[in-house]
């Protein structure tokens, strides 16, 4: 999922740095003030997340989270993922500061998708559509990430069929395990706190 | 409106199931690192050895390997095999820059520098002492030949201890998780700080 230092050229690094700030200072405004502690909850999720691995196989793969942070964030999704990203590079050193803004709109970008798709089936009051919403959030997510990973690749001369293929295939396990995850949390919040499957960016700050 | 309405939360409990569900997947993550590639490269006669692994200990296997001179001409081009193992003839008494790369954006480069290189050529193909006063002298001593193979035989374990200690650290530790989720907390208070002064103005 993390793309490293020295792989892409620079254009592309320069057009992921853009799309991540713009996308950022949209999450930033779209966030209310007392959303701002559910940002850094989701945000400390996805940067542990990464170090929680699934076997599969021989090999094993590690969780990303976009899904359901998209889910629950819509826009703050943008901070959330940049923050958690950037801990990851410095302090794990999962992908590189150069390419920070590559993988923040890799990753990010299909969270938003996800939450314009899935969030409205998230307010009904049926049970199996607010699971839905989830597993495809889950899914979804990270299929446009292996996409767009694909995608940024292209431009280093490896065939975009080629490389998304690979990517694809490559994470079609952790494409399962999370949607099944998002499914259970969503399930699980819906009971439990259904409020907060309300995004951070259409609520109202409350003025007690 | 009551300026300080953000500060509180009316519902802290709201965020405890969440809390508990963190401290739950922290319990059951295996702490190795995800796909961060390690390389290490060391000369041993005029063979250039190479292992790659990835963060959790498991073998960079079948992944193209390249070797750059100084100037940035490809040397060596190879594969790793299963173990991640290559090794290949050194081409040239210089900096060598080794470059391993794994599949989606997966790499990591290793500089292996001119001085460890010819300290270790130089003890390779140093001759044997022969000059004639020292021919007497010459037939007690061990060769340097011999010196070096006893050398690579008592120094084998330590080399391996070294590696075996460069994987160790590569491993996530505990320490720099708490770090990172201290980190997100600071930045969130920063920014409710920062809200709340611009709201007071």
């Amino acid at each position: 999922m993390h793309i490293s230092e020295g792989v892409l050229s620079p254009p592309v690094l320069i057009a992921g740095g853009v799309l991540a700030v713009a996308g950022v200072t949209a999450g930033l405004k779209q966030t209310e003030t007392d959303q701002i502690p559910k940002v850094a909850v989701l945000s400390s999720a996805f940067f542990v997340a990464s170090l929680i691995h699934v076997p599969v196989g021989p090999t094993s793969m590690h969780l990303v989270l976009n899904g359901i942070t998209g889910l629950l964030l819509g826009w703050a999704a943008f901070p959330a993922i940049f923050v958690g990203l950037a801990l990851q590079a410095i302090l794990f050193q999962f992908g590189g500061l150069t390419t920070l803004g590559v993988n923040t709109f890799n990753m990010a970008f299909p969270a938003v998708l996800c939450f314009y798709l899935f969030s409205p089936l998230l307010r009904r009051e049926n049970r199996s559509w607010n699971v839905t919403a989830g597993v495809a959030s889950g899914v979804l997510a990270i299929l446009m990430s292996a996409l767009l990973i694909g995608l940024s690749l292209v431009f280093t001369g490896q065939s975009f069929l080629r490389v998304a293929q690979i990517a694809v295939v490559a994470h079609t396990p952790i494409m399962v395990v999370e949607g099944i995850l998002t499914g259970f949390c969503v399930l699980f919040l819906k009971k439990v706190k259904p409020e907060l499957l309300v995004p951070s960016s259409s609520r109202r700050r409350d003025t007690s | 409106m009551n300026h300080k309405s953000w500060v509180r939360y009316r519902h802290p409990a709201r965020w405890t199931g969440i809390f508990w569900l963190f401290v739950l997947m922290l319990t059951f993550s295996n702490p190795s690192w995800a796909h961060k590639l390690s390389i290490f490269a060391y000369v041993e006669g005029d063979r250039v050895y190479i292992e790659s692994y990835f963060a959790n200990g498991d073998p960079c296997a079948n992944s193209p390997v390249r070797v750059y001179d100084r100037s940035g001409a490809i040397l060596v081009e190879g594969q790793t095999d299963g173990e991640g193992m290559f090794n290949f003839q050194l081409p040239e008494r210089d900096d060598l820059r080794i470059v391993v790369e794994a599949s989606m954006g997966h790499r990591n480069e290793y500089l292996l520098s001119k001085q460890e290189i010819v300290g270790e050529m130089g003890s390779a193909s140093s001759p044997p002492i022969t000059s004639p006063e020292d021919a007497q002298e010459t037939t007690r001593l061990p060769a340097a030949r011999d010196i070096e193979q006893i050398l690579d035989r008592k120094l084998a374990p330590l080399i391996a201890n070294v590696h075996e200690m460069q994987r160790a650290q590569d491993r996530a530790k505990l320490r720099d998780i708490i770090g990172g989720i201290g980190y997100i907390v600071g930045l969130m208070g920063l920014v409710m700080y920062l809200r709340a002064r611009k709201r007071d103005d």
